[in-house]
């Protein structure tokens, strides 16, 4: 499947963000997000999703939207159609989170450990606008010199080579631009004809 | 109640616990949750704030209770808040044995509170005519079969017993015995 048609999946559930965002004018973000609730010191069991709120408003206030227990009682439903790599087995788990506010929605798919993800968002104004991608930490990469960390920034299609196995996925990852960001991490802009959504693991640790 | 009148097809809410899994030997992750039963829809509550303000808050409140969840202990309850428009009654059961404590009232005479034990003996079939007759009579006879904290015995004072069609024992107790806060009281019967 296509990205953009995992994405009309989630929709309601973006309708519904929306509408607890124009009624509630105190929330700011309306958060999906899936939630492991137990770990046994080697993997993560018994997948959750939820729905949180951020923003000024108190939780009474949001009694009185409908919009809201509509989506608290549909986020598993609606959540649930994303592909997420949740079984532990092989080492590799990944988590979710949907953010909706009033200007844009932002997916991100994180594996659990690392600090790495893979990120869809576009704008309410222009929803076909989509930005697509891959956010990795620098951590893993101090043994870089000062000259690789500038090439990555030129070349960041050799950076996802550094990160990405197998191999069959580099080149499906099409690659537009890096930067650094504050927090230290690389974000790798790339095309969005890239299906990031249907890949699978593409982390193998670096 | 006030989900019950803003949604008239509900017909009961019911809070419970739910452990979310069974690891072989133990329940794990005790939660608590809300049920609506009856002919409604659930787009139909949405439009009730009662029932989010109830889902949100029902661990809050049901937490009250003291239960034995600790998945480290061979005896683990569980618990079910179930109110209708007739009454309320707060079950506790063992999660592994048909075992429960109930105390029922009515929102038309709230005070006139009722409670009883329920159970099934594992050796039911063993049952002579005449035990069966002693049980009826002497309800306090049948409690000793079952509870095994002596300490409790005086506590649950016994008031009467009957015998159900499918071989559980309903005994209710004394209105003035205070079930809620036993624990550990039950063994093997």
């Amino acid at each position: 499947m296509r990205d953009t048609d995992y994405l009309s999946l989630v929709q309601p559930f973006i309708d519904d963000a929306r509408e607890i965002l124009r009624t509630s004018l105190k929330t700011r973000f309306v958060l999906g997000a899936s939630i492991f609730q137990e770990y046994d010191d080697e993997y993560h069991h018994n997948l959750e999703y939820t729905v949180r709120y951020d923003g000024d408003h108190t939780e009474d206030e949001l009694d009185l939207i409908p919009a809201a227990r509509r989506i608290e009682r549909r986020a598993e439903e609606l959540l649930s159609k994303i592909p997420l790599h949740v079984d532990g087995s092989d080492g590799y788990q990944e988590k979710l989170i949907l953010a909706v506010n009033r200007l844009q929605v932002i997916l991100t798919i994180g594996v659990l450990g690392p600090d790495y993800e893979r990120q869809i968002s576009w704008t309410h104004l222009d929803p076909d606008n989509i930005q697509k991608f891959v956010i990795a930490p620098v951590s893993k990469l101090e043994s870089l010199t000062g000259h690789e960390k500038v090439e990555i920034l030129r070349n960041p299609q050799a950076f996802l080579e550094k990160l990405l196995v197998p191999q069959d996925h580099i080149d499906l990852l099409k690659t537009k631009k890096a930067d650094r960001l504050e927090d230290g991490r690389y974000e790798i802009e790339l095309d969005p004809s890239v299906e990031v959504l249907s890949l699978g693991p593409i982390y193998s640790g670096f | 109640m006030e989900v019950l009148r803003g949604s008239p097809r509900t017909e009961r809410a019911v809070g419970q616990t739910i452990y979310a899994y069974h690891d072989g030997y133990h329940h794990a992750a005790p939660q608590y949750e809300v049920l609506f039963e009856g002919a409604h829809v659930d787009e139909d509550l949405d439009m009730v704030p009662a029932a989010r303000r109830l889902e949100r808050t029902a661990e809050l409140y049901l937490s009250k209770v003291p239960l034995t969840t600790d998945p480290g202990y061979v005896y683990q309850e569980r618990l079910f808040l179930s109110i209708g428009r007739d009454g309320v009654y707060l079950t506790i059961e063992w999660t592994s044995e048909p075992y429960q404590r109930r105390i029922a009232w009515t929102h038309a005479d709230p005070h006139r509170v009722r409670k009883s034990v329920e159970t099934r003996l594992a050796d039911q079939g063993g049952l002579t005519a005449h035990q069966r007759t002693v049980f009826r009579k002497e309800p306090a006879r049948l409690l000793e079969k079952l509870v095994v904290i002596d300490d409790h015995l005086p506590m649950f004072k016994p008031i009467d017993a009957a015998e159900r069609d499918d071989g559980t024992w309903l005994i209710e107790l004394d209105p003035l015995a205070d079930i809620l806060p036993l624990h550990d009281h039950l063994e093997e019967f």
